[in-house]
């Protein structure tokens, strides 16, 4: 826009300056008069070209921050109610107990086992909405330092195991043992490749299979961790918003309890952090990949 | 037939539904639950039939006295339930009470006019929320069975 202006003053100027080099090879007074009036034109549009580029930048800032405050209020609003619905239900039940309504063992019991599940989610959240925001706002600490993926990958097999016993999907290591390592914060990179591995047995129904792999690609540039499962896929329209906070496939809500923070905190440890690159794939109704690849170390 | 009345809970947090549900039977009410606003629209539309019709199968069960709606559901919401539901030739005085972790969020003109007679905020006391039902029930009378209903059964056992 500032060309413009400038490009007003110097189309005046030079016109100024033509009609007085004309004068001087003595015309008649009609000359100053062009003169004057193109002058006058001249610097009127500069103030109105100098005006509308102000206004334009103003109405821009105003959309820009608009907008980020739009996204604050969105995800204070988010938080708010994922925080208030596990919430709910613990304070519900909890005076259900007190009050002396669950009338049998077995009622109270399962009361009691509700009210522990929906603490361990409120923690799960308060976490991720804790980790997020302080990757955001740079205050975490990141330590870096070479990591064996391969022992990483064990642990969170190893850690992943019961839940995929209780829901009967097999977990198969396939997992090479790689002799290069990355330069990587170790907590970060295990809490990116167990929400994958998680989400993966989450997703997967009874009877179905999660393969996690690990190998060097790219001449031996990355290493690249892959969780592939034989669940039920993404919706494709439901694919350029997967890494969005907060987001969950409506057709798959009732499958597993979650928050939509998980992959979005995943990603922000991989691209953000470790300058790694996510990989998504997934064949709806068939099942999905998810994996990322990291530097090597030189 | 019972006496008691009848409570139609919407919420797609099962645990929800459990302890609304629970909390209200063991007060003496009948509770028909749904996992979301459709089907809630759909159990409304399909109940309040059984008045002497014998083998009105496409329409049993008994009138519905009031509606408690969680707002943030899969589909239509907790408001579009309740202006669909007041649309409806005869019910448009069902009470309605909304259930909600937005609370806050919400605005009480939108509330007003949706015809949502009390908002509830999550987390709730399930003893608050019997109360204020005892209170919402007691300011409504038993809305009469609808005609769209009553029609389709008179049909039905027309010869």
């Amino acid at each position: 826009m500032m060309y413009l202006l400038v490009a007003a003053i110097v189309i005046t100027v030079g016109t100024t300056y033509a009609l007085w080099m004309m004068e001087q090879g003595n015309y008649t007074n009609v000359w100053a008069v062009g003169r004057g009036a193109i002058l006058v034109v001249g610097v009127a549009s500069c103030v109105v070209l100098g005006l509308l580029h102000l206004r334009r930048e103003m109405l821009h800032d105003r959309a820009r921050e608009d907008e980020l405050s739009k996204l604050k209020t969105d995800f204070v609003s988010h938080v708010s109610h994922e925080l208030r619905t596990p919430l709910s239900s613990i304070k519900a039940y909890a005076e259900l107990l007190v009050d002396g309504e669950a009338t049998d063992d077995k009622t109270r019991s399962e009361f009691y086992h509700i009210i522990q599940s929906e603490a361990d989610r409120l923690s799960r959240l308060i976490d991720n909405i804790l980790n997020i925001s302080c990757i955001e706002s740079g205050m975490t600490r990141v330590t870096r330092k070479p990591v064996a993926l391969n022992t990483i990958l064990k642990q969170v097999l190893e850690v992943a195991k019961p839940s995929a016993r209780e829901k009967n999907v097999s977990l198969v290591d396939q997992v090479e043992p790689v002799f290069f390592s990355v330069e990587a914060d170790r907590d970060m990179i295990y809490q990116a490749a167990l929400n994958l591995v998680s989400n993966a047995i989450k997703y997967t129904p009874s009877g179905g299979t999660v393969r996690i792999s690990l190998g060097a690609q790219d001449e031996s540039k990355e290493l690249v961790v892959q969780v592939s499962d034989t669940g039920v896929g993404i919706p494709p329209d439901a694919m350029k918003h997967l890494f969005e906070k907060f987001f969950r496939v409506e057709q798959h809500k009732s499958m597993a309890k979650g928050s939509g923070l998980g992959l979005n905190l995943t990603r922000q440890i991989i691209e953000g952090i470790h300058k790694g690159r996510m990989i998504v794939k997934s064949e709806y109704g068939k099942g999905s990949t998810f994996g990322f690849a990291l530097p090597i170390a030189a | 037939m019972s006496t008691s009345k009848t409570i139609l809970a919407v919420d797609d947090e099962s645990h929800i539904l459990h302890v609304v549900s629970l909390k209200l039977r063991n007060a003496g009410f009948n509770v028909i639950t749904a996992n979301d606003a459709e089907d809630a629209f759909d159990l409304a539309m399909t109940s309040g039939c059984s008045f002497g019709v014998g083998g009105c199968g496409a329409c049993g069960g008994a009138t519905i006295d009031l509606v408690i709606t969680d707002f943030q559901m899969p589909g239509i919401s907790g408001l579009e339930l309740a202006r669909k539901l007041h649309a409806e030739p005869g019910k448009s005085d069902l009470p309605v009470m909304l259930l909600t972790a937005h609370g806050l969020a919400l605005e009480q003109v939108d509330l007003r006019r949706a015809g949502i007679n009390v908002c509830l905020s999550k987390p709730f006391s399930p003893r608050d929320l019997l109360a204020k039902v005892d209170e919402l029930l007691a300011r409504h009378k038993r809305p009469p069975p609808s005609p769209k209903c009553a029609m389709i059964c008179s049909e039905e056992v027309a010869p």
